[in-house]
């Protein structure tokens, strides 16, 4: 039966060819313009640790007093203090921690007449690539040992071990960086979730890092954070020195536990800690707390999804409105002029339920094209951001989960528009057009 | 004349097809509307003036090498091998350039008291060749001359004089000249010795983005932005040179972010120009697939009473009469759809307002796309209505 509906379908849309056409190109194009913002849409709101969101959280802490506005609707800082940075690594607790900070390096190429370059960085604990399933491909983490005793010591991204070195096993050689040399303890495959979930301190989509250094370097060589750095207190702050012990916020914090009740253990031991520091004196706020936020939690409440995003996002699925009710109409005209058939159909025994479901079958059809043409759009539409943002390469890609997304959307979405016409085609009263015949 | 009423009463008889044009003329007119206003507010926002000599200035970032370098002498060194290069009107090392979205700020108030003024100001240091290279235009008082830079300080320290943009002077001391007057920056006063008339901080998007001012002292940190000033048909010779010119004073350094001012505004506003063209493919292919569902249901409508149009014609009605009756319908239909929109489109900018950093819609678009709508609308139903009208009146004696 469906077999032979598909068949009049086809017939249908062979027959009227225009209308046909125009019904599969208004949803196609309104198929195209959802699809390209749902897929940067997707892209931006995507999770890459989905399948840790019950293990990672970024860490905060209310170490500045009351009457401070932050961005932020909770009235945290999205950083924490050096000193509590240090306090809280040397605690137990968590499965693995981490402070860190982004950094930079001006690296030195070991030839001669090379000239050095920037390199991207990261200075964190050893934690940090077991916590964030960072490959290695050579090599290891530095160990507890080199973490606590400040080795300087590095991993090295893949894209930074052929630009150094031409690729190879090359742990154990040295790398001059800022002036200073660091020996390279493991090299690591290029590690770039999008977004960078883990610092979205200037922006959530900037490049990926590739050299990685002991946070304990910090004191010894003076390590420069690239990211933001607020501060609360009128404090004076002279050298490298005075910034550890102040009350500036410029530290990230990520922990790794073993779910949700741990979470709640860990969240009292934090609680302890504030008090802990507000007997020696810190911490001025009544309302001081410690907050931990899942990586999900974490994308949100920072707003990586861009703000033009969502308005696109919102104005192009309007726009799919008005393409699906322009295709009620067309579909209206075109069936009310074959209900003679319907009519003819509805005589000669057929229920309303057959004459509805081989109208249905039609707008499917047309669903299923509308939503093939309309993925070739959205490839256009991708295309076309791809050459208005350079740095959307890895943000406007489609892939099949999204293609499939866009063809069940543009079917669904056809039916829906397909059910008032197939149903007024369906109440025919066959005796009217008998009548006429 | 126009027969609204049988119209009327004909529209009332077969009411889904007209609803359906109604709903999307309705549906079209809020989306471009609202879309049409967030282009013209970033089109605004890409235009704005930073206020330098953009089409002669080059900017680049140098990060050096050694940590334990004499920045400061190194900069002076690079300043003058700079303004060595033919074409070259001047040359400084600042800590930040306009549009660049990184940079410093603080927050100065006009007073001690809790009723001062605090703005969050974007700070460009630098030595007295900072405001030539710029190339900023004095109001009053006067620039930094080479006797008030600060050369040997500390992490850390504070300047004691500062210039002033015009924006914040006035924010600072409305209706008075703040030359002379005092700032606060945490407990030290600063003298405003100068107002220039305008320079943009660093972030294009923030509010208070032409709250700026100069300190006279130079970058001490490992890491500089330069400017470099160059006459305007010499600058792009001028910067294939630059790269050179600073590794051969110290090569253990990296020349990154080499651009000519007009380079370094297009990436600023590279998001607002592709929201501004997204925005603009969207509205374009809204009136497409509107006029087309104009014309569908128009055409049908026509095929519907080819019969009544015989009758009609052959009861002696003229051509002209035929097209008016199907250009009217249409123009009810569509002023039912702009009115409704336009409700629509005013629902729109407030959700719009609610959720996102949007002003309200100025009413000015509402009427703009008002009025093209029913000209798209009235042109979409032309074809329809002129097939009308050659309906020949032997067809009403046909089959009846």
């Amino acid at each position: 039966m469906l077999a032979y509906y598909l068949k009049l379908a086809w017939l249908s849309l062979k027959q009227s060819p225009v209308i046909s056409a125009l019904m599969v190109l208004a949803i196609a194009i309104g198929i195209g313009t959802a699809g390209t913002s749902l897929t940067v849409h997707y892209t931006m709101s995507h999770n890459p640790m989905a399948h840790k969101d019950d293990n990672l959280y970024a860490l905060q802490l209310k170490s500045h007093g009351d009457g401070h506005d932050t961005d932020k609707d909770d009235g945290l800082y999205y950083q924490i203090t050096y000193q509590d940075a240090v306090n809280l690594s040397q605690q137990d607790g968590p499965v693995r921690q981490s402070p860190m900070i982004r950094t930079g390096f001006t690296v030195k190429p070991a030839k001669a007449d090379a000239y050095p370059f920037i390199a991207d960085g990261r200075a964190a604990t050893r934690d940090f690539f077991p916590m964030f399933d960072v490959n290695f491909l050579h090599g290891t983490a530095w160990s507890v040992e080199q973490d606590e005793l400040a080795s300087p010591v590095t991993v090295i991204s893949q894209s930074l071990n052929d630009k150094l070195f031409g690729g190879g096993n090359n742990v154990g050689k040295t790398i001059d960086a800022n002036g200073k040399s660091y020996t390279v303890v493991g090299i690591v495959e290029d590690y770039r979730p999008q977004p960078l979930f883990y610092d979205v301190n200037n922006g959530a989509f900037h490049m990926h890092e590739e050299m990685f250094i002991p946070f304990s370097l910090l004191p010894v060589h003076e390590v420069e954070a690239w990211g933001n750095t607020n501060g609360w207190k009128q404090e004076e702050i002279n050298s490298y020195a005075d910034r550890l012990t102040s009350e500036q916020y410029w530290i990230q914090y990520w922990v790794e536990l073993e779910g949700t009740e741990h979470k709640a253990t860990y969240l009292q031991q934090l609680a302890a800690y504030v008090e802990q520091q507000q007997t020696l004196g810190r911490f001025p706020s009544e309302s001081a707390i410690a907050s931990l936020r899942s990586v999900s939690q974490w994308l949100e409440y920072n707003e990586v999804v861009s703000e033009d995003n969502r308005i696109l996002l919102a104005l192009s699925f309007l726009f799919l409105l008005v393409c699906l009710v322009n295709m009620v109409g067309l579909l209206l005209a075109k069936f009310l002029r074959r209900a003679n058939h319907a009519g003819i159909r509805r005589a000669l025994g057929a229920s309303q339920g057959q004459i509805l479901a081989q109208h249905m079958m039609e707008v499917m059809v047309i669903g299923v094209l509308g939503g093939l043409l309309g993925s070739l759009f959205s490839l256009l539409g991708l295309a076309g951001l791809r050459q208005l943002y350079p740095g959307y390469d890895q943000l406007a890609r489609m892939d099949f989960t999204i293609l499939m997304a866009l063809i069940t959307l543009s079917t669904i979405a056809a039916l829906l528009a397909g059910l008032f016409p197939a149903w007024r085609i369906g109440r025919t009263n066959p005796a009217t057009y008998l009548k006429s015949q | 004349m126009f027969e609204i009423k049988p119209i009327f009463s004909a529209l009332l008889r077969s009411k889904s097809g007209p609803l359906l044009i109604i709903l999307q003329l309705a549906l079209t007119l809020a989306v471009v509307a609202n879309a049409g206003h967030i282009i013209q507010e970033r089109l605004e926002l890409m235009a704005r003036d930073t206020g330098i000599a953009e089409s002669e200035l080059i900017g680049f970032t140098v990060s050096e090498m050694h940590m334990d370098k004499d920045f400061i002498s190194q900069r002076r060194q690079d300043e003058q091998a700079l303004r060595a290069i033919p074409g070259v009107i001047d040359a400084s090392a600042s800590n930040q350039i306009p549009l660049t979205n990184s940079g410093s700020s603080t927050t100065i108030s006009s007073s001690l008291e809790e009723n001062g003024v605090d703005l969050n100001i974007g700070y460009f240091q630098g030595n007295e060749h900072l405001f030539t290279t710029l190339g900023l235009t004095l109001v009053e008082g006067r620039a930094f001359t080479a006797n008030d830079i600060m050369t040997d300080f500390k992490l850390g320290a504070l300047p004691t004089q500062v210039m002033l943009s015009r924006y914040a002077a006035e924010l600072y001391f409305p209706g008075e000249s703040a030359v002379g007057k005092q700032v606060y920056l945490r407990d030290t006063p600063i003298e405003v010795i100068g107002v220039y008339d305008r320079l943009q901080t660093p972030w294009a998007q923030r509010s208070h983005t032409y709250a700026s001012a100069l300190i006279p002292m130079e970058n001490a940190s490992f890491f500089a932005r330069y400017l470099v000033r160059a006459e305007a048909g010499q600058r792009d010779a001028v910067l294939k040179q630059i790269e050179q010119t600073l590794l051969k004073v110290d090569p253990d350094r990296v020349i990154s972010g080499l651009r000519t001012f007009d380079q370094i505004r297009e990436r600023a506003y590279r998001n607002d120009n592709a929201m501004a063209k997204m925005l603009g493919v969207v509205i374009m292919l809204l009136l497409v697939v509107t006029a087309l569902g104009v014309v569908g249901l128009a055409s049908y409508s026509v095929g519907q009473r080819r019969k009544q149009i015989g009758t009609r014609r052959a009861l002696g009605a003229t051509r002209t009469a035929i097209v008016r009756h199907f250009l009217t319908e249409n123009l009810m239909i569509c002023l039912a759809g702009v009115f409704l929109g336009s409700l629509g489109a005013l629902a729109l900018s407030q959700y719009l307002m609610n959720h996102y950093e949007l002003t309200r819609l100025p009413l000015f678009y509402l009427w703009t796309t008002m009025v093209g709508l029913v000209v798209l609308s009235q042109l979409a139903a032309a074809a329809p209505a002129l097939r009308a009208a050659r309906i020949s009146p032997a067809l009403a004696t046909r089959s009846v």
